[in-house]
């Protein structure tokens, strides 16, 4: 993996994460590949983007989804495999908002996600 | 404060960019647009000028027919803008900055040129806008590998205009 950092540019997922906020990146395996974790893809059409894992098929095929509702559909974004991903998300870092309204921000109720797979918030010390 | 020091590092590393775009990407650009724009710039600055030369004391018609010459003006002028700012901002990227190193200077040229054309109603302004437009799809049709000709356009103001050879 070339870049362990990438920023964000605009708003398909926000609230989770608006442009200008910063990711971490992970390395992603096979097995990282489960709803709600949040990757970095290298698309063949749309370029290097920022969405979270809505679907993963029987033979590893991912759809994806921004959070945002005016996001690119997952159809038009289509099946992403494990080499197309540059990373997953391990750390999501805002811009201008205090500690606590990060952590509000970074809960997705429509989507049901594992702890495991959650992103680890950089405010998740937050009291 | 995180943010703040991975702000700065930016400055100097230049991370990459994750898009997190809503937009569609619908992948047709095509510069023809800002082109017919720009020639309906030089277009209301003629019929402003004839007009001014067939009118000079104006009567309320002419001057409603004034204001909206001036107004298309404005409103193509501005067209033409977004127009190029879309292909530019939207289609270009690496591979194609790569092919067009002088792309950047040529756009904030044509935002310049456009806001003059806006300003007033000099025709040669008009024909260099005309001019850089043309030779932004002259680029644009290089990074598709799509050979241009140029062809004086078959209605007014009849401008040399570039064409892609599509068949």
């Amino acid at each position: 993996m070339r870049h362990r950092v990438y920023r964000v540019n605009g708003d398909s997922m926000s609230p989770w994460a608006r442009s200008g906020d910063y990711l971490v990146l992970g390395r992603f395996l096979p097995r990282h590949a489960e709803p709600g974790r949040v990757v970095v893809v290298a698309h063949a059409d749309l370029g290097i983007i920022v969405k979270r894992i809505v679907a993963v098929s029987a033979n590893g095929g991912m759809r994806l989804a921004g959070d945002a509702a005016a996001s690119t559909s997952p159809d038009t974004i289509g099946l992403v495999h494990g080499e197309q991903v540059i990373g997953r998300v391990l750390l999501r870092i805002r811009a201008g908002a205090s500690a606590c309204r990060r952590s509000r921000a970074a809960r997705r109720p429509s989507v049901s996600r594992t702890a495991s797979a959650a992103p680890r918030d950089s405010t998740r010390a937050c009291p | 404060m995180l943010h703040k020091l991975l702000q700065r590092l930016d400055e100097t590393l230049d991370f990459p960019q994750a898009e997190a775009h809503c937009d569609i990407p619908c992948k047709i650009y095509d510069p023809i647009t800002a082109q017919i724009a720009a020639l309906t710039v030089v277009r209301m600055m003629d019929l402003i000028q004839e007009i001014a030369e067939a009118y000079p004391q104006p009567t309320p018609a002419d001057q409603a027919q004034l204001i909206r010459l001036v107004a298309e003006k404005e409103k193509h002028a501005e067209a033409a803008k977004a127009e190029v700012r879309v292909i530019w901002g939207d289609y270009f990227k690496a591979p194609q900055f790569e092919k067009i190193p002088g792309v950047h200077e040529l756009v904030h040229g044509i935002m310049l040129q456009g806001s003059r054309c806006k300003q007033g109603i000099d025709r040669e302004m008009g024909l260099e806008f005309v001019r850089l437009i043309n030779n932004f799809a002259e680029a644009f049709w290089q990074t598709k590998g799509v050979e241009t000709f140029t062809a004086v356009c078959p209605y007014p103001p009849a401008l040399a205009v570039v064409y892609p050879k599509l068949g």
